[in-house]
Formats: structure tokens, C-alpha cells, sequence
């Protein structure tokens, strides 16, 4: 037998100053970019808008000397049943074509946030996040990046389930060029 | 109503409640609301037209194990296997029953969330409030037939001369020839050649394509039809015995094209879990609204639907 999957398997919680479709947040709901499989985005990962395509791509981006992108913790699963559908039904950006719109909280808010993406590692409050290309976050070693998060509890266990890590942390938005 | 309590209700009962209180919300004079210039024309859901929505509750939902997300499980007509001759002394063949389903996802649809001082409201001498909140629904209306025409294009293999993998026929097929009645009455063909056979419940054409009917000759179509078109010029229309829907949408149903749709049982569901509704809220001397729906539809049956591109003799 096997353990189905849980709606709290993948998560972003708001802890304190996110709460979803409340007046003070300031989220972005955006098509997943075609080079994104739906399958690949869990809640709780980081996104930013590809320049090219405005759209919604796993990790932080490419920082440039003049450039950074906004990122997005996202609050929906790509294959959420409001996000995409099964084939011929009219939810998701582009019914039938198969095209996701999931919804992200803009990292640069003053809240402290949950997360299940996080890489295995030591997260002691302080600690400095980045997010990797997969869309998970991880503590910043050194060189350019954009920081997007400081630890403040760091790791606890899921009150969902024990199976289940969580990382607390406060959300920023900082670019550190190189 | 409470200044301060934000409250959920309809389109109209919304015009209603901010004109009953006394605080600066001044109805202007009934004559002056409808004297504005309109710069787009907009129109209702053709959607709701082919399929017409059934309103559903918290009790029709089917709970799922990994998401709380709203579903409903929907059952189709099983298959059957033909029957065949036998010589006497013959078992029958045997078919475990197996039945198809599929599930039916909700998303929300909903406007722009406007506001406005109050104050600066008063110099408005249209109902600018009214105006943008009827809009608004309106523009719902054709985010749902957006997505419906995706869907319909999706489900007929995403071109024309596309094999429908369901069906195994080709349902989105180009009419060499123009808009004429021979070819008309061709394309209506294209439905029912299916194995499922269905016959055209409803056609699905825009404003433009439409005045191409009018061009028809007496002797195409006869002569009180003839009399109307001259008379009147098109409208809703029975023709070959289908409903015409005729949508200014061009976006969404090209010039030349007809989509034809199956009866609404034959074709799929539309439901909605919260339908059109406008949210309103004022605080001291700030207004805002917005209006959302949630709704849910699928198209169940690839079979109940086609579409006819004509296009002019090369």
C-alpha cells in the first residue's frame, strides 16, 4: 500500500502578514511559461517573470549588472484543478490548451512565511535565502544573487504531518551583483 | 447595510443598497444615466446560450482525497459493443462493465476591482458605477466564451483536417466555395458523420459571416425568408431547422467559420458554483467593487461538436 498524496504535501503557509486575497497583499497570478511543466511547480516554490515571455519560470532568473527580477513565492501546485484542467475543461489560462496560471506573493512584502521547497541544509536564524533553479529555496554561499529571504525559525515539522519539513522565514527582496 | 461591512450581493440589488443611505451617494436623475457615448459594443454570453448553466450547491461537490479543490465527477453513457449473428449452440461474447467518467474543474472568473472617492464620483452626471459594473459582468460573460472557443478548438485537434482522437473523425473541416447554401447545408454534414451521429443542435456564427445569408437569393431560400432577410436583416435565425447564434465576438468566432454544437445533454455541463456576483464595500468616503463568479464546465462528448472554416475557391 502506498500513502496517497495530501493537499498539504506542498505548501506556502502565511504566518504572519500573508493571508491570500487580502487588500494589503500584493500578488501576481501569470501563465507558467511553456518551457515549465506543470507538474514541476509545487506551492511554496520560487518564481519570476521571464523578460522574454512575461511569464511565470522556476528560480530567481539571471541577475545582470542592471538587471534583477521580482520574485514570487507561489501559493498553488501547477496541476491544481484551478490552475489546470483536465482536458476540454474551462479552467486555467487557456482551456484546453493546457496552459497554467498560478498565483505568486512578491517577496519584497513584509511577511514571515512557511515553506515545504526548501533545500536539505542547516537554516539557523539570520541565515540568508536564495532560491536555485528549481524553484526551491537554499542558504546563500556567495556571489550574485537575489536574496529573498532571512530565516527566522528555520526548520520545524509540518503541523500537517510528521513525514512533513517546513522552513519559517521572513520574505525580502535584495540583489547582491556581483 | 452597515458603512463598513462588505456585503456580497447582485448586480442590481448593489445599485440598490449604495443608493440607500444618505452620504454623499446621490442617484443623479434617471434621464441622465444612459446619456453617455459608448465606444465598444458588448453583448452576452454565447456560451450559456449552447449550454445553459445549471446551478450547483456544497452538496453536488465530489470530495477528493489530495485537493480541496471544488470538483465534480460527471458519468457517461457507456459504449456498447454491437450485437452479432450466431449459429444456434453459441455462447454469447462476455463484456465486463466498465463505465467512463470524467471530472468537471472550478476556477474562478472575476473583474477589476474599482474604486473611487465618493466625492469625486458626484461629477460624474452617467452612473459610472452602473456602467463599469454591467460592463464588467459582460466582460465575464466573454472570458467564459473565450475559454469555451479553446476548449471547442482543443477538442476538435487544434486545426482543420485534424483527426479527433476520440471520435477518429475529422469535425474541424474546410468548406471549399464560400458562404452558399450548398455548402451551408455541406457542412452541416460534418457532426453527424460521426459514430456517435449527433445532429446540429445550435450554430454558432458571427455578425459578419452572417451577412453573407443575406446575399442568398429568393430562390435559395425562399420567399418569406427571402422578405425577412430584406426586410429585417438577420437575427437569431432557424435555419435547416438549427438555431443560429450570431455573436459580434470576431475574436473568438472568426469570419467564415461556423461551430456547430450537439444538444446540451449530448455535449457536456456547464455549472455554476457561485454565478455572477458583485462585491461592494464603502468605507467613509471610498467606494470599491467587483464582480467574480465560479463555474465550472467541460466539454464530455468530442462528438457534439464541429466546426466549418469556408474558405474561397482556390
Amino acid at each position: 500500500m502506498s500513502t496517497p498524496a495530501q493537499m498539504f504535501d506542498h505548501e506556502l503557509n502565511g504566518v504572519k502578514g500573508f493571508q491570500p486575497a487580502m487588500p494589503w497583499i500584493v500578488d501576481k497570478a501569470v501563465d507558467l511559461d511553456s518551457a515549465v511543466t506543470p507538474g514541476s511547480v509545487k506551492a511554496g516554490m520560487v518564481m519570476h517573470q521571464d523578460p522574454t515571455s512575461k511569464k511565470f519560470k522556476l528560480g530567481a532568473g539571471v541577475i545582470s549588472a542592471t538587471v534583477a527580477q521580482m520574485t514570487y513565492f507561489v501559493f498553488q501546485n501547477g496541476t491544481d484543478f484551478d490552475v489546470i484542467g483536465d482536458d476540454f475543461n474551462l479552467v486555467g489560462a487557456s482551456s484546453g490548451g493546457q496552459v497554467g496560471r498560478v498565483m505568486g506573493v512578491a517577496s519584497n512584502q513584509a511577511a514571515e512565511l512557511e515553506t515545504t521547497e526548501f533545500e536539505t541544509g542547516t537554516y539557523t536564524p539570520g541565515k540568508l535565502l536564495i532560491a536555485g533553479a528549481d524553484g526551491k529555496l537554499e542558504n546563500y554561499a556567495s556571489g550574485a544573487a537575489i536574496l529573498l529571504g532571512v530565516v527566522t525559525d528555520g526548520v520545524a515539522v509540518s503541523e500537517h504531518s510528521n513525514g512533513i519539513n517546513v522552513l519559517r522565514f521572513h520574505s525580502i527582496w535584495h540583489p547582491l551583483f556581483a | 447595510m452597515s458603512q463598513n461591512t462588505p456585503a456580497a450581493m447582485s448586480n442590481q440589488a448593489f445599485f440598490d443598497a449604495v443608493m440607500s443611505d444618505d452620504r454623499g451617494m446621490q442617484k443623479q436623475a434617471a434621464e441622465n444615466v444612459n446619456e453617455y457615448t459608448r465606444v465598444k459594443m458588448r453583448e452576452d454570453g454565447f456560451l450559456r446560450r449552447i449550454l445553459p448553466p445549471k446551478p450547483i450547491t456544497a452538496d453536488d461537490l465530489d470530495i477528493q482525497v489530495d485537493t480541496d479543490k471544488p470538483v465534480v465527477i460527471m458519468e457517461k453513457e457507456p459504449g456498447s459493443p454491437p450485437a452479432i449473428s450466431v449459429p444456434f449452440g453459441t455462447n454469447p461474447l462476455g463484456r465486463y462493465i466498465k463505465g467512463s467518467r470524467y471530472r468537471v474543474m472550478f476556477g474562478r472568473i472575476m473583474s477589476e476591482k474599482f474604486y473611487k472617492d465618493v466625492q469625486e464620483l458626484m461629477t460624474y452626471r452617467m452612473d459610472i458605477r452602473q456602467v463599469l459594473s454591467d460592463n464588467s459582468i459582460k466582460d465575464m460573460l466573454t472570458e467564459e466564451d473565450s475559454k469555451w472557443i479553446h476548449a471547442t478548438n482543443a477538442a476538435l485537434g487544434g486545426a482543420a483536417g485534424a483527426t479527433v482522437t476520440t471520435t477518429g473523425a475529422i469535425q474541424w473541416q474546410e468548406v471549399v466555395g464560400g458562404i452558399t447554401r450548398a455548402n451551408v447545408a455541406e457542412s452541416l454534414k460534418i457532426m453527424p458523420s460521426t459514430s456517435s451521429r449527433l445532429e446540429n443542435h445550435c450554430g454558432l456564427i458571427n455578425n459578419i459571416t452572417i451577412k453573407d445569408f443575406l446575399k442568398w437569393h429568393r430562390d435559395e431560400v425562399g420567399g418569406d425568408l427571402a422578405e425577412n432577410f430584406l426586410l429585417n436583416g438577420y437575427a437569431e435565425q432557424q435555419l435547416f431547422g438549427i438555431k443560429f447564434i450570431v455573436t459580434i465576438k470576431q475574436d473568438l468566432v472568426p469570419t467564415d467559420t461556423v461551430f456547430y454544437y450537439a444538444e446540451p445533454k449530448f455535449l457536456g455541463i456547464f455549472m455554476t458554483l457561485e454565478d455572477a456576483t458583485m462585491f461592494m464595500d464603502r468605507r467613509a468616503f471610498m467606494v470599491e467593487f467587483f464582480c467574480y463568479e465560479t463555474i465550472g464546465a467541460a466539454i464530455g462528448n468530442t462528438a457534439g461538436c464541429a466546426r466549418a472554416d469556408f474558405v474561397p475557391t482556390p
